[in-house]
């Protein structure tokens, strides 16, 4: 048996329904212990984060300030999945995938809000006054040493995952645009690429903070300039686009159509699947990957650094949301429905004003600050486990991939990757479980008024 | 808007042509230790604050003020009345000027008061010996802002520095630290929280039990401080206090350590 045959179903399981079903129930559990946070506290979440974004550049505690870990983390989650995945699962379980996945994002809310609790919570300052923090941190401190093994096991799965979903894969997505758009070889796009990511992991957090704050907000101009005026073109359709994805939520039927030419019939198992799915894998909440960035804030409490994940959450619902709307409303998905998701896309582009070289800008700056900000997660993997001395080997390794990447050919390395970014959701589910209490008491604590007392150092 | 500094343009003069031109609005005056603020409504005083002080007593311890800088907003309402509009009023402040000019205080307010080096065989009045008593370890102004009024308390504290009973230093490290606003939540009020490490500077400076007196734009308080880690440039308010002091998270304002009375 080669290796992507036994990759296979285990990759088919970390992104099966079983997986996607502890998901949901670990986000429930979790809006359970801190009282629906994700809405019985969304006004003070917004005040606390979007209200206070004037307060940007002010640091206290910690590496970086809470809005550039906040951008380091929406970095990396707002990436070609929000644009091309979001348009695949609209072709796999049609509009009312779009319910499941609000449903999806609304519970995986409080996980987010979680991770980044616990990361702050249990987070290890240096004498240099550099942090750490994570998942990886989390088991080991607060599940105790006897868990050591799990963090240790999270921590390989983003070290190796970083290579594939955060570097080949996006690497890739670049090279691919360039050159179908603007004719860039992709020997030349590689050679920008590791230039760019090796001055950019060269730096470190700062640096990488630094980028995140610049990046995020191109990021979203980009994608409002090219989602605007598509939904403007098709305003008329929205109301029905909006209704279609209520009324096909639970089953959709219709006449010959689709990418085949053949009638649509989806069940409620592909429309759970196509939108549960994409509301869980497009924002990495239950993945444990944003904690890595929110460890690194300077907060005074670690429930306040929460609040940027509830936003963090809003800002990629918002995104995948609008790139949903605008395609369900454009009618393109009936034509491509089980079809070729870029090609679907590239269509969609194609009645923009700026047409598809937009498209490529778009898929280029997204994979860009993805890659930026998984370099830096999976160095964090690699110095958990290998400690400080690994840092500059596995940067300059990143490096090398992101120049390979664009020129493809690694495609079993990018599938066993991918299983390893699904895996590191069962290390962070367990930890996430077992200190949904602890999660509970400290926003209690916060919303007391008390300070908060880290854990004692062993 | 007219603005400028008492030091060049006398609060007496000030006050004569406001009054003469019958204008309305509020004189706000920027002491480094507190802010004052006179209202006029056609020409009359009818409100005054000066940190604690409200009306008349505001008014003795604002025409006190050797330098400052003031500013004029012309129109702008009292936020109540605290002086009678009247002529009898105006004698009064009248007054409180010409007592003011017998007064011999050093011009810093801010300089602290100690023991004197010398003490001179004067008997003293119970007045005088409960300024004595009150008096050391605290800024010129806190003592004005105390009791008794103003007026009286200048004229004893000014015997006070003449005899050598009371002696001036200044306060040395002691300057507004600019912090932002944090919003904290829970039931917590009249408490500032400040970061460890300013918390243990503040107790350096100031020997024994302190307060922290909070300047925002308009209004001043004086807090109860508690040290927290992580909180470095910030200043932790409880909601029950943000609403009082008409501030928000973000906002800047001034914050120092004041020995506690």
């Amino acid at each position: 048996m080669d290796l992507l045959a036994l990759n296979e179903p285990i990759n088919q399981a970390v992104y099966g329904p079983g997986m996607m079903l502890v998901f949901i129930l670990v986000g429930l559990y979790l809006s359970l212990r801190t009282g629906f946070i994700q809405f019985s506290r969304l006004g003070v979440a917004l005040r606390e984060t979007l209200g206070a974004i004037r307060e940007r550049s002010l640091s206290f505690g910690g590496q970086i300030t809470p809005f550039q870990a906040a951008m380091v983390a929406l970095s990396a989650t707002v990436g070609t999945g929000h644009l091309v995945g979001m348009v695949g699962a609209v072709l796999l379980g049609g509009p009312g995938a779009v319910l499941w996945m609000w449903v999806a994002y609304l519970v995986g809310m409080a996980t987010k809000f979680a991770e980044a609790v616990l990361a702050v919570h249990f987070r290890r300052q240096y004498t240099d006054g550099s942090v750490m923090g994570g998942p990886m941190l989390y088991i080991r401190y607060g599940l105790g040493g006897r868990m050591a093994w799990l963090a240790a096991l999270f921590a390989f799965f983003t070290a190796a995952a970083a290579f594939g979903i955060g570097n080949l894969a996006q690497a890739g997505a670049v090279g691919n645009a360039l050159l179908q758009e603007f004719g860039v070889p992709p020997a030349i796009t590689g050679l920008l690429l590791a230039l760019l990511i090796g001055v950019l992991l060269g730096g470190g957090i700062r640096r990488v903070a630094w980028f995140a704050q610049l990046i995020v907000p191109i990021k979203l101009a980009l994608f409002l300039l090219g989602a605007l005026p598509l939904l403007v073109l098709h305003i008329g359709q929205v109301p029905a686009a909006l209704a279609l994805i209520f009324s096909s939520a639970l089953s959709f039927q219709a006449a010959a159509s689709g990418a085949t030419g053949a009638a649509i019939a989806i069940g409620l198992t592909e429309i759970l699947k196509a939108g549960v799915g994409r509301g869980i894998f497009a924002n990495e909440a239950g993945l444990g990957s944003a904690a890595i960035a929110h460890a690194q804030a300077q907060v005074d409490h670690p429930v306040r650094q929460g609040f940027w994940g509830l936003t963090e959450m809003l800002v990629s619902l918002f995104v995948t949301t609008l790139t949903a709307l605008t395609f369900i409303a454009s009618g393109l998905w009936e034509r491509f429905f089980g079809g070729d998701r870029v090609e679907a896309i590239r269509h969609l582009f194609a009645e923009h004003p700026l047409g598809v070289p937009l498209l490529a800008l778009m898929l280029a700056v997204f994979a860009l600050g993805t890659m930026a900000s998984w370099g830096f997660y999976g160095e964090e993997g690699a110095a958990y486990l290998f400690g400080e001395g690994v840092r500059w080997p596995y940067r300059l390794t990143f490096v090398a991939f992101a120049f390979v990447g664009p020129l493809g050919g690694l495609a079993t390395l990018t599938a066993v990757a991918d299983t390893l970014n699904g895996l590191m959701a069962i290390p962070n589910l367990i930890a996430l479980l077992a200190l949904g209490g602890l999660v509970g008491r400290l926003v209690r604590e916060f919303f007391q008024g008390l300070p908060w007392q880290p854990p004692q150092e062993d | 808007m007219l603005s400028g500094n008492l030091a060049e343009f006398p609060l007496l003069r000030l006050l004569e042509v406001l009054m003469g031109a019958t204008r309305g609005g509020a004189l706000f005056i920027q002491h480094p230790l507190f802010l004052g603020a006179i209202y006029l409504q056609n020409g009359y005083l009818v409100h005054a604050e000066a940190g604690p002080l409200k009306g008349l007593e505001a008014t003795e311890l604002l025409i006190g003020v050797p330098a400052a800088p003031f500013r004029f907003e012309a129109n702008r309402p009292a936020p109540s009345q605290s002086i009678e509009p009247s002529l009898s009023t105006h004698q009064l402040i009248l007054h409180q000027f010409e007592a003011w000019r017998e007064i011999r205080l050093p011009e810093d307010w801010g300089l602290t008061l100690r023991g004197g080096s010398s003490q001179p065989r004067v008997q003293l009045s119970p007045l005088e010996l409960r300024v004595l008593a009150q008096a050391e370890g605290k800024r010129i102004a806190q003592v004005l802002m105390g009791h008794p009024p103003p007026l009286e308390a200048a004229q004893v504290l000014a015997k006070l520095l003449k005899l050598g009973f009371l002696g001036v230093q200044p306060q040395p490290g002691i300057s507004p630290e600019t912090l932002v606003v944090l919003s904290l939540y829970g039931k917590g009020e009249g408490v500032a929280v400040v970061d460890e490490e300013l918390f243990e500077r503040w107790q350096a400076l100031v020997p024994g039990p302190f307060r922290v007196r909070v300047r925002t734009h308009r209004l001043e308080a004086s807090l109860h401080p508690e040290a927290r880690p992580h909180m470095q440039g910030r200043l932790g308010l409880f909601e029950t206090d943000l609403r009082r002091l008409q501030l928000s998270r973000g906002v800047w304002v001034e914050a120092w350590p004041e020995p506690q009375t």
